[in-house]
């Protein structure tokens, strides 16, 4: 499954369209904890799933060759967040499901690829 | 070659500069991906100490074929209780830091886990945490 893929699920919109899409997407993580993210990431091209509002989950998403990162439970990524991602070149996405319920429906979609 | 950056306090919009230009030192001079890996890991998260806990403070890189050597140093409050700090999920993070996504308590625990060589030194005039890994 690609990054782009994720277009195809309903439920999740993409928020930086202009930014390349065609990563693997090699695992999920689901957590708002910058340093657990940091201590648990094991493989590059992970998709972040987060409610973290913040810059520095850009900074991280850069620093762990991150795939993507998808905003959950309605969080809007800021401006600066927005900015700061197509500096970086990581695509971002934001789905008003939780981060445990777009797990699943990831899931299911890639079973069906 | 020596590198040397200054650290601003509670200045989270720049946290993540030093440990991005490492890593694109390394990536350019074609250091394995895994070794880059834990060198972003442990730079940032000592980037990220300074900030959210210090009054300031720099960082110093000396980088060569065989090792990089990384200190950093601050100048106060210091760390209470370097045992505590050392344990995975202890933090004294603020509200500030929290909310933005810090404060898991495992900064320490992830920068000693990621280094090849650790050693942290601290007293209420600061704190000099000197990581070093073999390339």
């Amino acid at each position: 499954m690609e990054v782009k893929d994720l277009l195809k699920i309903a439920k999740i919109r993409c928020i930086t369209p202009e930014i390349p899409l065609g990563k693997p997407i090699a695992n999920l993580y689901a957590s708002d904890l910058l340093s657990w993210v940091m201590g648990h990431v094991r493989e590059e091209n992970t998709v972040l799933l987060t409610i973290l509002n913040s810059v520095n989950i850009i900074a991280v998403a850069v620093l762990l060759d991150l795939a993507a990162v998808i905003f959950c439970d309605g969080v809007e990524p800021s401006e600066d967040v927005i900015a700061k991602a197509k500096m970086e070149k990581i695509p971002l996405f934001a789905t008003d499901s939780s981060s445990a319920q777009t797990v699943k429906v990831i899931d299911r979609y890639e079973s069906l690829l | 070659m020596t590198y040397t950056f200054e650290i601003l306090p509670m200045n989270l919009e720049q946290a993540g500069y030093i440990s991005s230009f490492v890593k694109r030192l390394l990536t350019d001079d074609h250091i394995s991906k895994m070794i880059v890996r834990r060198v972003s890991i442990a730079t940032y998260e000592a980037e990220i100490n300074v900030v959210i806990h210090s009054y300031g403070g720099k960082c110093v890189i000396d980088y060569n074929q065989k090792q990089l050597k990384i200190v950093f140093s601050d100048t106060g409050p210091g760390i209470k209780n370097i045992d505590a700090a050392m344990s995975e999920g202890f933090s004294t993070a603020s509200l500030y830091a929290r909310e933005n996504g810090f404060g898991a308590g495992m900064g320490l625990p992830n920068i000693r886990n990621s280094c090849d060589e650790f050693d942290i030194q601290s007293s209420d005039k600061g704190t000099i945490l000197t990581i070093i890994f073999n390339l």
